[in-house]
């Protein structure tokens, strides 16, 4: 059974299924769904909220908003510098290391198309140890698609030759010295 | 390209988004302070923000906390249309269309490689109507990424079997 492979309980489990559907759900609603005490949900959320199975992550749900939103594939000789990076490039929603045909996955996120392309032509086409990229755009979601969003990168003008310059985020925890690989 | 109806965001919206990013349980006193504008201006703002669906609370299992595989997969169809419709199946957590060769992409998540493995083979594998089939599994993520996963209906059902309950439901064929 999955459930015993995260050593989770009917109730641990229902408790999860209903948060997820309803993230607003008061535990006293949730009591009366699953027939416990509202202390006892208390207890179990707070429990799996620790243990870092269940967690409440508000974002923007990219299906209603305006922006674009790109997925790029890379193949690198230094796949960790590119997950460093995203952790803090305020375009980068996320990064995955892969198996397959490539080795990394970047989401990216703006609402202007030419920043995202910039972005990737001179963090990822431009570098000696990147073998392959390729870019496609999201031109449709089919559910709610909710991530934390870092507004700063419209407050940045990135171009092909030297990408955010100064303002770069990366740049910026390198020098605070944030960084292992840059 | 399809742009439906999507919402724009001004700068007070987007302060009030980050903020409540970094700390959900914020008052909207403590955000008109940090904003600068009235307490009923951020309520109001707020509420329309999440009455319209564009600010919202995901819950879900973490993925680095679980042991869980996370996988993306790449699909060249004739038929993008129907494939967006399975985003019911429990074990798909999103599907986007895209611009590029592959013209569909998948994330799917399961505590159950053999499960995902099986659903690929009979939903997509199998279907005159997908040319392409690429399966990338994810190792590692840079930010938390967190799945919302209903583990009762995974534990029920067998994509892999063809008979799966919960698709008959859904896809039509």
């Amino acid at each position: 059974m999955i459930s015993n492979k995260l050593k989770l309980d009917e109730i641990d489990k229902q408790i999860i299924a209903i948060v997820q559907e309803d993230p607003n759900m008061t535990h006293t609603e949730i009591a009366e769904r699953i027939n416990r005490s509202q202390p006892t949900v208390g207890h179990r959320i707070k429990k799996l909220e620790k243990a870092g199975v269940l967690q409440f992550q508000p974002g923007i749900n990219f299906k209603m908003v305006d922006l674009y939103l790109a997925t790029v594939e890379i193949n690198t000789k230094e796949p960790d510098r590119l997950m460093e990076m995203a952790r803090f490039c305020p375009f980068m929603l996320n990064a995955f290391r892969v198996s397959g045909d490539h080795n990394v996955c970047v989401m990216l996120a703006s609402s202007k198309l030419n920043k995202i392309d910039a972005i990737i032509n001179y963090h990822f086409r431009n570098k000696p140890e990147v073998q392959d990229v390729s870019m496609e755009v999201v031109t449709d979601i089919a559910k709610d698609l909710i991530l934390p969003i870092d507004f700063e990168s419209e407050n940045h003008e990135p171009d092909d030759e030297h990408g955010c310059g100064e303002k770069c985020k990366y740049l910026e925890a390198s020098k605070e010295g944030l960084t292992q690989y840059y | 390209m399809t742009r439906i109806k999507k919402i724009s965001l001004d700068e007070i919206d987007k302060k009030i988004i980050s903020l409540m990013q970094e700390n959900p349980s914020m008052t909207h006193s403590e955000i008109a302070e940090r904003v600068d504008r009235s307490q009923p201006t951020i309520g109001g703002r707020l509420k329309k923000l999440l009455d319209s669906g564009v600010l919202k609370v995901q819950a879900g299992i973490n993925f680095h906390a679980v042991d869980i595989f996370l996988a993306f997969v790449y699909l060249k169809t004739d038929s993008p249309d129907e494939i967006m419709t399975m985003a019911h199946c429990p074990f798909i957590m999103n599907i986007y269309k895209s611009s590029g060769e592959f013209n569909i992409v998948l994330i799917l998540a399961s505590p159950k490689m053999e499960k995902l493995d099986g659903l690929i083979n009979t939903h997509f594998r199998n279907n005159p109507g997908i040319q392409n089939v690429k399966m990338e599994i994810i190792l590692e993520t840079a930010k938390e990424t967190i799945v919302p996963i209903n583990l009762d209906l995974q534990d029920e059902l067998d994509p892999g079997s063809g008979e799966c309950e919960y698709c008959k439901k859904f896809i039509s064929t």
